[in-house]
């Protein structure tokens, strides 16, 4: 995983960039509910420019299934 | 100036809520929200506005769409929070779901106007029930409409079947809920959202996928309107408008062009400046006093005020003025001594970014605007200015400016009075002393929030502490009116007495600096010792908790013949004597309440 998401995760669940494992998702990572999942959606367009469909953004809850979005989508 | 951030601004805002809501003292109030929707994501944003406004409070949001659950039932989350702010946001939308998605078949014009006064009744006893259950809270009730008609491809705004105009009646009615107590404060986000719009504060997926009607950047919006709000409420705005005359109240030098060549009337740019002097003779009327502070020849600066037809703003609207050559940091300096102010109570406006920058190096406590260059943006931008912002006027607001002038008067007799006594003689004072009671209670609480210099303990005591000290029949809350031969100062002093056995303890005293050194304080002391005797105290009481500001009355006591105790209690022993009342003021003592 790159720095610039696990700093990003860090900041939205508010902990330790070294806190964040490769494999986070919400099973693993405490906090990491509802509405953290929506802040996260957002913190990601903002830093990587994208636009995250309604129905999408209550699916992205893992590490790679984030980083293949911003793959696919043209993270900035 | 609008209320709505970037998303990159907003996203920083949070960040730093977050950081800062960890940090909180354990000790500061807490606010507690309560929505019709959810805005699960607002509290980092309310603790970051707050901060930046000077207060500090943990917020926590409670259960959505449960406004009567949490506010009727005693044993809710809300009051074991035990709340000392309460944010309600009740959604027109949310409210009145039917107005939204029923037919005419089913609601027609009637049903419609009985469901909006039905749900602003219901506000109202809300309202009234936060009030009553929780005696020292502010309520901040957000007046929070929408931007869709109903029935919107129905284009006359009158229409029945559109029902905008109920929509709006509902609005109208929770900006109503403000009348009912000075503990409920109306927060218009409806008019204040109009600069940026609704679009820009709103994410139509968070609404369907969390049933938020604020996104991130519009929480911070909200945030950022109820910060100002709580801040003009508890009543520390800037009181002082220093201002630059040539180039800032009007185009050109007048030393160079002279009186008929400075911009300042109806034409072109001139009215630019006009429009900024009307801004400020509203700050003036609302009581915001405004001084010049000036490199200019006196008699330049004079004729202007004086004699030309085109300024709004003449020289009796000024409570002082510094125009000489001195620099303006000490200028600034004297005019803060002259009307017994703190440098952080001015605001300092001067179109030269040279002597901005001087000011705010040499007096960083003056808060220093960055002018706009460009004049026709001046008068919005002060319009926009939060600054002086406060909830309403009160009478000490509507008179302060004038009260400043008799002050300049006084000060001109006293230089033509022999001596000290015969000047105080002269002033023929008198003073007013009187328990508090519904019309002066809001008075003397602002002067508990605002008094620094001379308050010998400092408590900040809000409208519903002193109310409820007032109620308390162990305890005297008296306030000090005061009229001389120049006019009435209205209420300018307070003293708050608890009566614990034999003795008579002193737990506020203090006095608006304005009329120190006038004996004032003796007919204080003496009124409260007699009050004291009458009900069976032997002793009078009275502690000094130093500050960073109140230095000039740590030796009070001591020098009003009451003896220092090991314990830091002050003491006078009533059964020896009491302090005298002072000659020069007559005293007028109102009946018990």
């Amino acid at each position: 995983m790159h720095d610039r998401l696990r700093n990003l995760l860090a900041g939205v669940f508010e902990t330790a960039p070294e806190e964040i494992g490769d494999d986070a998702s919400p099973e693993t990572l405490p906090g990491w509910d509802s509405l953290r999942q929506l802040e996260l959606m957002l913190a990601l367009e903002l830093e990587y420019g994208v636009r995250i469909p309604a129905d999408t953004m209550l699916d992205l809850q893992t590490v790679p299934a984030i980083e293949e979005f911003l793959d696919e989508h043209g993270a900035q | 100036m609008s209320i709505v951030p970037s998303s990159k601004e907003a996203a920083a805002r949070r960040t730093a809520g977050v950081e800062l809501a960890r940090a909180l003292d354990p000790e500061a109030g807490r606010l507690r929200v309560l929505s019709t929707f959810n805005l699960d994501l607002l509290p980092p944003y309310v603790v970051e506005a707050l901060h930046r406004a000077g207060l500090a409070a943990q917020v926590s949001v409670g259960p959505f769409g449960q406004l009567h659950q949490e506010v009727l039932n005693p044993s809710s989350s809300l009051y074991a929070d035990e709340p000392s702010e309460v944010l309600l946001v009740p959604a027109a939308e949310d409210l009145l779901e039917p107005l939204f998605s029923l037919p005419s078949s089913r609601l027609d014009p009637e049903a419609a106007d009985a469901l909006v006064e039905e749900r602003l009744a219901e506000l109202g006893e809300i309202v009234g029930t936060l009030v009553d259950r929780l005696p020292d809270a502010t309520c901040y009730v957000v007046a929070f409409g929408t931007d869709r008609a109903p029935v919107p491809h129905l284009l006359d705004p009158v229409s029945a079947e559109r029902r905008q105009l109920v929509l709006e009646r509902f609005v109208n009615g929770v900006r109503d809920l403000g009348r009912t107590s000075s503990r409920v404060v109306v927060v218009d986000w409806d008019w204040h959202v109009r600069a940026s719009g609704w679009d820009a504060v709103r994410d139509e997926r968070l609404w369907y996928l969390g049933r938020m009607r604020l996104s991130q950047v519009g929480c911070a919006a909200l945030a950022e309107l109820v910060a100002r709000h709580a801040a003009a409420h508890r009543g520390r705005p800037r009181k002082v408008v220093a201002l630059d005359l040539d180039g800032t109240l009007w185009g050109g030098v007048i030393g160079e062009a002279g009186l008929s060549g400075i911009e300042i009337g109806e034409d072109g740019i001139g009215l630019a400046f006009q429009d900024l002097q009307r801004e400020l003779l509203k700050l003036h009327d609302t009581g915001v006093l405004l001084v010049a502070c000036s490199k200019n020849n006196l008699d330049d600066a004079i004729e202007a005020f004086e004699r030309h037809p085109g300024m709004i703003l003449r020289r009796e609207h000024l409570a002082a003025e510094r125009i000489n050559w001195q620099d303006k940091a000490t200028n600034l300096g004297e005019l803060a001594d002259e009307l017994d102010l703190g440098l952080d109570s001015f605001v300092f406006l001067d179109d030269n970014p040279v002597e901005r920058t001087w000011v705010a190096e040499a007096c960083p406590e003056v808060l220093v605007p960055e002018l706009p260059a460009e004049p026709a943006e001046r008068p919005a931008f002060l319009r926009g200015a939060p600054w002086f912002a406060r909830i309403g006027v009160t009478d000490a607001d509507r008179t302060r400016a004038t009260s400043y002038q008799e002050q300049r008067e006084r000060r001109q007799l006293r230089q033509t009075t022999a001596s000290f006594e015969d000047f105080l003689a002269s002033l023929e004072q008198q003073a007013a002393i009187e328990p508090v009671d519904e019309a002066t209670a809001a008075r003397a609480a602002q002067l508990c929030q605002r008094t620094n210099q001379f308050n010998l303990t400092t408590k900040r005591y809000t409208l519903g502490e002193v109310e409820q000290l007032a109620a308390d029949p162990d305890a005297d809350v008296l306030t000090l009116g005061v009229r001389d031969r120049f006019g009435d100062s209205g209420i300018t002093g307070v003293a708050i007495v608890r009566y614990v056995g034999e003795e008579a303890q002193i737990d506020t005293l203090l006095m608006s600096c304005r009329i120190l050194g006038r004996k004032l304080e003796d007919a204080f002391l003496a009124v409260l010792a007699e009050r004291a005797a009458q009900r069976g105290s032997t002793v009078l009481t009275g502690t000094y908790e130093p500050t960073a500001k109140n230095m000039q009355v740590a030796g009070f006591y001591e020098e009003k013949g009451f003896s220092a105790g090991t314990d830091g209690v002050f003491r006078y022993d009533l059964r020896q004597g009491r302090p005298e009342l002072p000659a020069e003021v007559a005293v007028e003592v109102g009946s018990s309440a």
